[in-house]
Parts: structure tokens; C-alpha cells; sequence
């Protein structure tokens, strides 16, 4: 497919062309009655000048001046994408942005846990500040409820406030379904197949305390099965 | 062609007994997981293996754990059958269990654990009973697997387990052990090379136990003369210069001459030395292990002949260890 950086291809809308930019893989597309609602985008021109005419660029309304200097074109541009991605953060904990990132997670399109334990457990992209330029994105595992760098690094560029620091737990709150049962694995390193025995002692201190705590439960009448999301199997 | 030798003692201790004791070649190993033992920490490193000390679980005993690196099966076949030959006998380090991770298939030997301190350390604190005591303990463990047929070809002070505290000795390391049949060459490449015998050194084939008996007496007189190693060649050929330097050359060429031995060329330009009686080597330093009786062991131990060598029973005879025998009868 053509994929013209200067924006001058007329006949793709704005944020098709945005969302097929490579390494814009972890957005979805924004509805663009959520962009030209003023009230969604209060705030945002703290961090973008004219906001209305980005608006109207990404919304397919207008499109860049062709007789601004090419510089400022570029500018321009640049605070379209800037703008979208800061919306994105936003959007993603509405209803229909919860929806489509359910697809997107779904789809694994935020890739794979690296750990050998979470069995390809798909991962969601989560922030660590929900200001930008402070950090990049990091990717949250709801099997072993950790984060990780992506892997590959145009995706570790990007910044982690166009994902916001509440969109994982937000999500799982939406479908707690979706929250895997944990794997009980623990890795012990080996040597020539024998245990290391500090850590194999640690392990079964491990399994001691939880098969501890699973009987207290149990006797509670707490569920702590596969019947639970988030739960252990 | 040198002349052919057999061992004065033990010679036929082989054809006495099944050939399932001896060949080891055809022997089936039998295999357990490691599973029920953990590594604690790197004890030692060989040429053939790794070595840790580690916990049997869930008794929580120690144990060392021997990994052996990529070597013949054959050969690992000939170390496990020695050792359950020997197993139980006196001084014998035990084999508990072999081993072997499924998915990688590398073995590992499972021995006792014996709290030992390096030989460098401890040996200097030995009083000289110790000193008897212990070599007493050695020459046991020698004369065990020379009467079922086996020669160690490693004895040196790192292969001598002692846990002074519970005055426990252990040889370890069977690893070039081989079964002794008369009349056999056998690889001249074992030993290491400050306890390497004379026909080790000469490339004479045909030796038997009485190696283990010079490596013994080479152990036996660095303590003794506080003097380690006793004989401290630079190389396989220097090992030779040194002994000779000691034993003089008169007698290496009597037992050349007698096994129809040559010297290879790399000891044309060999001096000519004097035998130096082992009594010079007394000092202020060592005078507390040094006496004529210890001196006169030697003397038998030290010889290039390992047909006039003592063997490991006569050793044990022999009246430098009068008070070990006294407290320790031996039947």
C-alpha cells in the first residue's frame, strides 16, 4: 500500500494513515465524534497549539496548508500526532476504547509475556506516568502482574502517557474475565540437572506458605480455583 | 623389547574371581534422577569433572556430588564398577548412588562427604603420630584394592579425604583406577606428575600396584620433610631429572638394564648424580617427623625397581608404624 509521510495522500483518512504508520501498532482508532467533542480534549492545550485546526487535520475536515513552508508543515503534523496520541490515552478508558482494545487484545497485538512460566500470555500496554515525556510505554502481564520493555524499539519509544497509567487495571475491572489464572510454576535453577539448594530450599519454603494459605482459605469457603478469574491453578 | 613384569602380590586376584567383576566394558549402569540431591557450592574442578558438595533431600545428609564432564561411557563404566567393588571396603571413599539428568544425560556420582581442609593447611598442624596414623590409614586403603585386583594410579595428597576431627581418611577419585591382569600394558599417562613411578616416566608398560606404593611414598615424604612435592619436576621429562637427582644414577640404569628399558631422547644430556641418602633431607624444621624408621620406609617405598619396592601389607608392617599397630591391630 502507498504510504506517503508528507500527509498529501488525499484519498486516506487521516488516522488510517496514522494507525498504518509503523510502529503505531498499539493504538486503536479513535471514534472521531469522541475527538470533536471539546469536553473529551480539556486540558490537551496545555501541551498543542491550535487545537482546533489539529482537530479539524485528524477529523478529515481541513488538511495541512499546502502554501505553509515545509517546516511548518511538519510542525503541524507532528502536534496532529502528538494530539491523537494524548486523545488515545483518554479514549482507551471509554466504553468503545475498551472495546476495541479488547480486540486489539485479543488479537495479541501488544505481543507476548517473555516469561517462560505466563505460556504466551498476552500482554496490554500500560504507563508509568500519565504525563508526557516523563517515560516510555511498558507492557503489563496479568498472569505474573509485572511489566516489561517491548521488544521491539519503535514500540519502546513511545511515550507511556499516550496509554495512561489506569488503562490495564481498567480494563481487567471491564472484563475480569479475561484475567488469566495464574500458573503455580516457580523456576529453581538447575545445574547439570541438580537443584541449587539455597533456591530449592526457598522454593519449597514457597510451597509450604502457599499450600499454608490455600487450606486457611479453603477453610474460609474462599475460592481460589479456575473458577476464578485471577485465581490459581 | 622391555622385559614383561607381574606384580608380586595379588597378581591373579582378577582371574579369581567373575568375570562380571572385572569387565567392566559390559557392565549396565543403572541410572537415577538427581532429583532427590541439591548443589550447594563448587568444591573442586578435575581434568574429568566437576565436584560439589551437596544435601541429599529430604534427609538432609551431605553428600558430594561428582559431575562428570563429556568422557567414554566406557570409562565412566570403568570408575563406577571399581568403585562398587570397593565399596564398604576399609578407607574407601563410598559411592551412595549414580546418577543422571534425563534430559541431558550427564552423569553424576553421589559419594559420602567427608569434612576435609586442604592438605597445604592441615598437614603442617599433624603431630608425627598423625602423620603415621593417617598414612597408616592410606596404606590400608591401598592394600584393600590391591587384594581385589585394583590399582589406583592417582594416589597424591588431593586425592586424601581427612576429617582430622573424627580422624576419618578417605582416597577418592577412582577416575584412573584400573583392574590389574598380569601380563597387560597398560597407558603410561596417569598419575600426576610429581607421584608418577619411574616406569610412568620411562614409558615401561607393564606395572602393576607397586605404582601406587611409589606415589605413596612420594606423599609420604613430602610430610615427612615437610618438602612439597618431594620431587618438583618442571615437566614429564624434568619429573625423571628430579628423581634421579635423588636416586642417583647409577640404579636407574640397573633397572633399565634389568627391564631391557631405553631412555628417550629427550634425556641424552642427562648428568650423572650421586644417590643422596633421604637423611640429608632432614632439617631443624622437619625434625619433629623425622626418624630412622621413617627414613628407612622410604627407602623401600623409593626405589625405580617396583619389584623391590614394599608393597602396601609389608609397608604396613614395617616398624615405623610399631605405634599405629599397637593402637590399631590389624588382623
Amino acid at each position: 500500500m502507498d504510504k506517503d509521510d508528507s500527509g498529501s495522500d488525499y484519498t486516506e483518512y487521516w488516522i488510517d494513515w496514522f494507525l498504518g504508520m509503523k510502529g503505531n501498532e498499539y493504538f486503536c482508532d479513535i471514534d472521531p465524534e469522541y475527538i470533536r467533542d471539546r469536553f473529551n480534549l480539556t486540558g490537551l492545550n496545555k501541551y498543542v497549539n491550535r487545537l482546533t485546526t489539529l482537530i479539524d487535520i485528524i477529523t478529515d475536515v481541513s488538511v495541512i496548508d499546502d502554501s505553509l513552508p515545509e517546516k511548518k508543515r511538519r510542525e503541524i503534523e507532528d502536534d496532529c500526532k502528538f494530539l491523537y496520541s494524548l486523545i488515545h490515552s483518554r479514549y482507551i478508558l471509554t466504553i468503545k476504547g475498551l472495546s476495541q482494545m479488547y480486540e486489539k487484545y485479543t488479537d495479541s497485538d501488544f505481543g507476548y509475556c517473555p516469561r517462560e512460566f505466563c505460556r504466551l500470555q498476552p500482554l496490554l500496554p500500560v504507563g508509568l506516568s500519565d504525563i508526557p515525556n516523563l517515560s516510555t510505554v511498558k507492557l503489563y502481564c496479568p498472569n505474573c502482574e509485572d511489566i516489561y520493555n517491548p521488544k521491539s524499539v519503535r514500540h519502546s519509544r513511545l511515550d507511556g502517557a499516550f496509554f495512561g497509567t489506569s488503562f490495564p487495571a481498567m480494563f481487567f475491572q471491564t472484563y475480569p474475565e479475561l484475567i488469566p489464572t495464574h500458573s503455580l510454576n516457580i523456576y529453581t535453577p538447575k545445574m547439570f540437572g541438580f537443584h541449587v539448594h539455597q533456591s530449592a530450599q526457598l522454593t519449597r519454603w514457597r510451597l509450604f506458605q502457599r499450600e499454608k494459605q490455600m487450606k486457611e482459605l479453603e477453610s474460609q469457603d474462599i475460592d481460589i480455583g479456575t473458577s476464578t478469574p485471577g485465581g490459581y491453578k | 623389547m622391555p622385559e614383561h613384569s607381574v606384580s608380586k602380590v595379588y597378581a591373579d586376584a582378577n582371574e579369581k574371581k567373575d568375570k562380571e567383576y572385572w569387565d567392566y566394558d559390559n557392565v549396565t549402569l543403572t541410572w537415577n534422577s538427581p532429583e532427590q540431591y541439591e548443589i550447594t557450592s563448587k568444591i573442586g574442578r578435575g581434568k574429568y569433572s566437576e565436584v560439589f558438595e551437596g544435601y541429599k533431600i529430604p534427609q538432609g545428609s551431605k553428600v558430594v556430588i561428582k559431575v562428570l564432564k563429556p568422557i567414554r561411557r566406557k570409562k565412566i563404566k570403568r570408575e563406577v564398577k571399581i568403585l562398587q567393588n570397593l565399596l564398604g571396603g576399609p578407607n574407601i571413599i563410598s559411592l551412595l548412588d549414580t546418577v543422571r539428568d534425563s534430559v541431558s544425560k550427564t552423569p553424576a556420582l553421589i559419594f559420602e562427604s567427608v569434612d576435609n581442609i586442604d592438605f597445604r593447611t592441615l598437614y603442617p598442624t599433624f603431630s608425627d603420630l598423625d602423620v603415621r596414623y593417617y598414612m597408616f590409614q592410606l596404606l590400608k586403603a591401598l592394600d584393600f584394592c590391591h587384594s581385589m585386583g585394583i590399582m589406583h594410579r592417582d594416589v597424591k595428597p588431593h586425592n586424601v579425604m581427612i576429617d582430622h576431627k573424627q580422624r576419618k581418611l578417605r582416597l577418592i577419585d577412582w577416575g584412573l583406577a584400573e583392574f590389574y591382569h598380569p601380563e597387560t600394558e597398560y597407558n603410561v599417562r596417569v598419575a600426576s606428575r610429581y607421584f608418577k613411578g619411574p616406569e610412568l616416566l620411562v614409558d615401561f608398560r607393564y606395572y602393576d600396584y607397586s605404582l601406587d606404593l611409589w606415589s605413596f611414598g612420594a606423599t609420604l615424604a613430602s610430610m615427612v620433610f615437610m618438602k612439597v612435592p618431594f620431587f618438583h619436576g618442571k615437566s614429564n621429562t624434568d619429573q625423571l631429572v628430579q628423581i634421579v637427582r635423588v636416586l642417583g644414577t647409577e640404579d636407574l640404569y640397573k633397572y633399565l638394564e634389568k627391564y631391557k628399558l631405553t631412555l628417550g631422547e629427550e634425556y641424552e644430556a642427562l648428568s650423572y648424580f650421586v644417590k643422596r641418602p633421604l637423611a640429608r633431607f632432614a632439617n631443624d624444621e622437619n625434625a619433629k617427623y623425622v626418624c630412622n624408621e621413617a627414613i628407612d620406609l622410604l627407602d623401600k617405598l623409593l626405589r625405580y625397581d617396583h619389584h623391590e619396592r614394599l608393597t602396601a601389607k609389608e609397608a604396613m608392617e614395617h616398624s615405623y608404624f610399631d605405634p599405629i599397630r599397637e593402637m590399631d591391630p590389624v588382623p
